[in-house]
């Protein structure tokens, strides 16, 4: 069963047709802007493995600079949706606030908690931090 | 001593003077949405003490078909800054990882957790939970 997904104001619909990878959570300060909260949340998940159904030309990317990940958004919302290797990399992260039904796939995982803003404390939840970026 | 912000491409700028009413996470389908995360956090003001300090060509704001909040937001980057019914309103919420120092306050509580994904697990740290709107204080 492919798992739904679409932004606030519902003009971008997308599925996943497999369970994305487990989930980190990123305190980098490039999530915590584009989500207006303490980072983002999400996982990494095959291109091919997510279907755009409608919208697409409400999506607008941003990048701070050329390594840096994109930042997929809807324009007419603003809903942080994609990022990774965005639009055509082989591998794609979806941002779990997008979805509409549970991806199974849990958070394992807090990266960059270096960067943490203190006014957003990082909870003492027990997963794996990473000061930085994770690196297997 | 007021409190700066912006967005993530900078084109947005603002900054929001003391004393603030009241910050807390909000964890509603919209603010789920909105942020890409399990909600928002942000901090109340009357808007006189928010002032857009460059970019305002650059923000755009999602409302809503009830009378909830708008989404505001930068439309070159995405970034979520404003709430509430902002520029209107007797206050509007400014959201709290759009800051570039620290204002000071904390999130004191976390509402809406009866609307949170079963997906996004909400950190058990404490803070006063509401199923739906925080009390007005």
């Amino acid at each position: 069963m492919p798992i739904p997904g679409s932004c606030l104001c519902g003009a971008v619909r997308f599925e996943l047709l497999a369970e994305p990878e487990p989930a980190t959570h990123c305190h980098c300060s490039r999530c915590r802007k584009t989500s207006g909260t303490y980072g983002s949340v999400g996982a990494r998940v095959a291109r091919d493995d997510l279907r755009l159904l409608a919208g697409e030309e409400l999506l607008r990317v941003w990048q701070a600079d050329a390594e840096a990940g994109p930042k997929v958004f809807c324009v007419r919302c603003g809903s942080t949706m994609f990022g990774g290797e965005w639009p055509d990399g082989p591998v794609v992260k979806v941002r779990f606030g997008a979805l509409d039904a549970d991806p199974r796939s849990r958070p394992v995982r807090r990266i960059h908690v270096a960067s943490a803003a203190p006014w957003l404390p990082v909870p003492d939840d027990g997963l794996d931090r990473c000061d930085e970026a994770f690196h297997p | 001593m007021s409190a700066r912000g912006s967005c993530a491409c900078g084109g947005v700028r603002f900054e929001v003077e003391p004393p603030f009413i009241r910050a807390g996470y909000c964890h509603c389908s919209r603010c789920r949405k909105h942020s890409g995360a399990d909600g928002e956090a942000q901090l109340r003001v009357p808007p006189g003490q928010l002032r857009v300090l460059a970019g305002e060509e650059l923000l755009a704001f999602w409302e809503p078909p009830d009378d909830g909040g708008r989404k505001v937001f930068c439309t070159r980057c995405g970034s979520s800054l404003f709430g509430s019914k902002w520029p209107d309103g007797p206050t509007v919420s400014v959201r709290l990882g759009a800051f570039d120092e620290d204002p000071g306050i904390r999130p004191e509580y976390r509402g809406w957790v009866g609307s949170a994904a079963s997906w996004l697990p909400i950190p058990e740290d404490g803070l006063p939970r509401y199923d739906e709107t925080v009390p007005q204080r």
